[in-house]
């Protein structure tokens, strides 16, 4: 009886208890079944300067005829390509164009020889640690001779054999600044399948 | 003399009776009770997801790392050949435990003090296996590249949770 008579005088705190019980073992519950943390994604984004739409000349001496954009060029090597480039500005100032060989800063292109092989100069920021030369053209032009190029064009895609791929790339391994902060860009495969009026130049660097 | 006779053997049968449905109404046996006690689950990041060094231009792309680690773009987007890599982390708990793994929905990297950002949306494997107690588990991710994209070192952050199935 007297034992009767203390459960029934603690069953409030017996109840008080069992509840506090019952929150531990959810909040332990909890703690033990599930776990987070947090992780860190990344990506660099390189600055870029590109060119004007390009004609393609014949080289000197001579008048220099235009191709016409479209038709395909039956290179006479060496050929010369002219350019100009527009550099987005990093200052407030705007964005500078210049145009042609010998620009100060940006894409220059130096000469392509008589294996056709083509020299760029590239003017860019104080440091450079990667640079990517961009050479919109046809896939007939470039990412079939280019089997280490990479594209985001599929050479093969139907859409593309049809209108020419424009965004076909060419991934030049990044190379130390030259004196006077230009970086000489060699592309060494002979580009002997160019179209006139469809090669321009990025370039984008650290 | 026969009053007391009747009355003995009525005792006796009681007696008997009483006897008889104290074995017949009550039994004990032994029963085993148990319970398995997980040790916490826990994640701890490892490799960050880096998706490499990338070109902007015109219009855009994406650039996906897979947590296999392998890297492929779609758009115009271009990559150099600078090192990119899938992301990890370790989960530790009991013996062969699976748990389930939740991914964030999509968040952003962001670089010159929050001014750019891009998104990324990370992805794997649903569930997991511990062995002997650990498992790497690798994740990958889609980064959503903008067209003209600004210049510069993108990062962020996000949660990875898993729990015991």
């Amino acid at each position: 009886m007297r034992g009767s008579s203390f459960f029934r005088g603690s069953q409030p705190v017996l109840n008080a208890l069992a509840v506090c019980a019952l929150i531990v073992s959810v909040m332990l519950g909890y703690g033990v079944n599930a776990a987070s943390t947090s992780g860190t994604a990344s990506a660099t984004v390189l600055s870029q300067i590109s060119s004007q739409p390009v004609s393609i000349v014949s080289p000197a001496p001579g008048p220099a005829p235009v191709q016409q954009a479209s038709q395909p060029v039956s290179l006479s090597l060496p050929i010369r390509l002219s350019f100009s480039i527009d550099q987005p500005s990093r200052s407030a100032g705007g964005i500078a164009s210049r145009t042609g060989e010998g620009s100060s800063f940006g894409i220059t292109m130096i000469d392509v020889d008589a294996s056709g092989v083509a020299r760029f100069s590239v003017a860019g920021a104080g440091s450079t640690s990667g640079y990517i030369v961009q050479f919109p053209a046809s896939a007939d032009s470039l990412l079939r001779q280019f089997p280490s190029a990479a594209s985001t064009c599929d050479a093969d895609a139907a859409s593309n054999a049809a209108q020419g791929c424009k965004d076909a790339s060419l991934i030049v391994p990044a190379q130390a600044l030259e004196g006077g902060g230009r970086l000489a860009v060699e592309i060494s495969q002979a580009l002997s399948k160019l179209i006139a009026g469809e090669l321009s130049v990025q370039v984008n660097y650290n | 003399m026969k009053n007391f006779t009747r009355f003995s053997l009525l005792a006796a049968v009681i007696a008997t009776a009483s006897t008889l449905s104290v074995s017949a109404l009550a039994a004990t046996a032994t029963g085993t009770a148990s319970a398995t006690v997980l040790a916490p689950i826990a994640i701890a990041a490892g490799t960050a997801l880096n998706f490499g060094t990338l070109a902007g231009n015109a219009s855009g792309g994406t650039v996906v790392v897979t947590a296999a680690g392998a890297r492929s773009t779609t758009g115009t987007v271009v990559v150099t050949g600078a090192a990119f890599s899938a992301g990890a982390f370790t989960v530790t708990g009991t013996g062969a435990s699976t748990f389930a793994v939740t991914y964030p929905g999509s968040f952003n990297v962001s670089a010159n003090a929050g001014a750019n950002t891009m998104a990324v949306v990370v992805n794997g494997a649903a569930t997991g296996t511990l062995v002997g107690g650990t498992v790497s588990l690798p994740v990958g991710g889609t980064l959503t590249v903008g067209a003209n994209q600004v210049a510069g070192s993108y990062t962020g952050t996000y949660t990875m949770t898993v729990e015991y199935n």
